[in-house]
């Protein structure tokens, strides 16, 4: 919950945040080390210099900086755990459902926690899926077509067997497919990034959900020709909303193409959480304005009513969550009790206002 | 003795195929050796897990420019801090193809992938001097130019250049009778469908400029005192 200084109220819901392990002590190779050191340079090159962590904390930080980071100093309301499990790379996993369900089981109300599956695993993953469906009451995954595995280096969404696995969420109502793309995928000399597979998915599939995890970057502009195609394809913003605090031109292009293209109502906030922290985030970005110069050139307006759907009720939308009614309960929690707010008044009612009730 | 700055100079010419920008302008280039006739260059990359397929691209561009300066012998150009650094390296050390080096990785060489990039080059390349001729006079007037007639009014001479260059790596024809602006393909636009074509091309322009400027400050990341530099730069409007 974040209440701006003019009185609007936000439902937050973050999109993408892991729980990992990324220390020496679980990392299998010199790619587990690699891995997490990009992620640190990620996380030290775009965050605000008072918001990056010391090295050692940020390859494996406690359920307690977890839970305040978000909940506490954050104002998220509602947080989609995303596992990227990397078992090639680390000896238990970077970031697995099983991780992420010891704190959905403590805070249920908190948490969303997606799974995950890989066609490569077959008949005998079909079987797991459904099982981790039926215990976790899963809604969504994350899908990470790049996972190395063996001699593999990837997978696409339109291998047959993916489309096996496609049907069976479609069948177990798994409406939420989180789609992430990678440097390395077979094969190795067409463009890794490339996101066509996905368009040929959400053809395949209209009653699934498609959200594109840091909307395709970097190829946004494929990711957009897709999206406007296709009803049924989101743009997760994690990675790109960083680029509010050290490039906030690039940020407002990137969001004015984003708007035009897809619109307010298909865009998620993220803060691919500990990539980079929410609280910095969902200030800038709630403060945010599109300069008049792009907005005059594109044509698209960032209002407050399109920030509300970004930060939170879109999300809300794609996983049956009312905002008024889980938000009552969430202000009274552990956590609602001594979270920030933001700068503005008390104002009962707004977030009712805001999603039209 | 080559000189270093002649070695500098031609990997001026080495782009990231990708970004479309120099690899000497995106602080790639870690080291240059001259040892008499020989030369040894190191690369890096913004992170270990960049796609192997335009590092090669990288390298191999980057011994071929600097065999080509007058004097060099041999040059071995190093991929440094890279999952695939060894391979890369040997590979085009030993004159390998891609194809032959990621034997069970990749099924073709990596001429397709560069179109591709050569193609979004141009396109975005081709944007701010298409609007230039488009305020210039209309619609119509940009889409009857030619060549011969030089860059529009607003359109310094270096972006006519960088212009002129990615349509002749897409092998255009250059005489001074050449329509100027043609889609990737080389056919001549419609009048009427130039806006639509030019909001395409800045979403293209946004994609790639977002891209760089990740990339440039996931570099200054990496290889550390460059962050706070990197994020006070004054963003060019």
């Amino acid at each position: 919950m974040y209440r701006s200084a003019a009185g609007d109220e936000y439902f937050v819901v973050d999109g993408h945040v892991h729980w990992w392990d990324g220390s020496p002590d679980n990392q299998k190779n010199d790619y587990g080390k690699g891995w997490i050191s990009c992620f640190y340079d990620y996380h030290s090159g775009l965050s605000p210099a008072e918001y990056v962590w010391p090295r050692e904390k940020y390859e494996k930080y406690s359920e307690e900086d977890l839970l305040n980071d978000l909940f506490v100093e954050g104002y998220v309301d509602v947080a989609i755990f995303q596992p990227t499990y990397l078992l090639d790379f680390f000896k238990e996993g970077f970031n697995t459902t099983a991780r992420d369900a010891r704190l959905k089981e403590r805070y249920p109300d908190r948490f969303i926690l997606n799974s995950s599956w890989d066609p490569r695993d077959g008949e005998r993953g079909l079987a797991e899926f459904e099982e981790k469906v039926a215990r976790w009451g899963i809604k969504g995954v994350k899908l990470y077509t790049a996972e190395w595995r063996g001699d593999s280096k990837g997978w696409s969404l339109d291998d047959p067997m993916a489309e096996r696995y496609l049907a069976k969420c479609q069948e177990l109502g798994v409406k939420n497919i989180h789609v992430h793309k990678g440097p390395t995928i077979w094969p190795l000399n067409k463009d890794a990034f490339d996101v066509t597979d996905i368009d040929h998915a959400a053809t395949a599939f209209p009653e699934l959900n498609f959200i594109v995890e840091h909307v395709g970057m970097p190829r946004i502009d494929e990711f957009c020709w897709i999206a406007v195609q296709e009803p049924n394809v989101y743009g997760g913003l994690a990675v790109l909303m960083p680029f509010i605090h050290p490039r906030p031109k690039y940020f407002g292009d990137s969001l004015a193409e984003l708007l035009f293209w897809l619109g307010e109502d298909r865009l998620l906030f993220s803060s691919d959480y500990a990539l980079w922290t929410p609280k910095w985030l969902v200030e800038k970005f709630i403060a945010f304005e599109l300069p008049e110069q792009t907005a005059a050139e594109t044509g698209v307006q960032l209002t407050v009513e399109g920030k509300q759907k970004i930060m939170g009720l879109n999300a809300c939308k794609l996983y049956g969550i009312d905002p008024v009614e889980h938000g009552s309960r969430l202000r009274v929690d552990e956590f609602g009790q001594k979270a920030e707010t933001g700068p503005g008044p008390q104002a009962e009612g707004a977030l009712a206002e805001a999603v039209g009730t | 003795m080559v000189a270093e700055e002649a070695v500098r100079a031609a990997l001026g010419g080495v782009l990231d195929p990708e970004l479309d920008q120099s690899v000497v302008s995106l602080d790639f280039v870690r080291a240059i050796a001259v040892d008499g006739p020989d030369v040894r260059v190191e690369l890096r990359l913004p992170t270990f897990w960049c796609s192997p397929s335009f590092a090669y691209m990288m390298v191999a561009d980057a011994r071929s420019a600097v065999e080509a300066v007058p004097g060099v012998r041999r040059a071995r150009v190093e991929l440094v801090e890279h999952f695939a650094a060894e391979r890369v390296t040997e590979g085009v050390d030993g004159g390998r193809s891609f194809r032959a080096v990621f034997p069970d990785e990749a099924d073709g060489e990596l001429d397709e992938l560069r179109r591709r990039f050569r193609l979004k080059a141009f396109v975005v390349r081709q944007e701010p001097v298409l609007r230039a001729a488009c305020a210039a006079g209309g619609e119509a007037a940009a889409a009857a130019w030619r060549l011969g007639r030089g860059a529009p009014n607003g359109v310094d001479e270096a972006q006519w250049a960088e212009y002129l260059g990615r349509r002749r790596d897409l092998g255009m024809p250059e005489g001074p009778a050449e329509i100027a602006f043609t889609d990737p393909q080389g056919r001549p636009l419609e009048p009427a469908s130039i806006p639509d074509y030019l909001r395409l091309s800045r979403s293209m322009r946004v994609s790639l400029e977002s891209n760089t400027e990740f990339c440039t400050g996931l570099l200054a990341a990496r290889y550390g005192g460059g962050v706070e530099a990197w994020q006070g730069k004054e963003v060019a409007a």
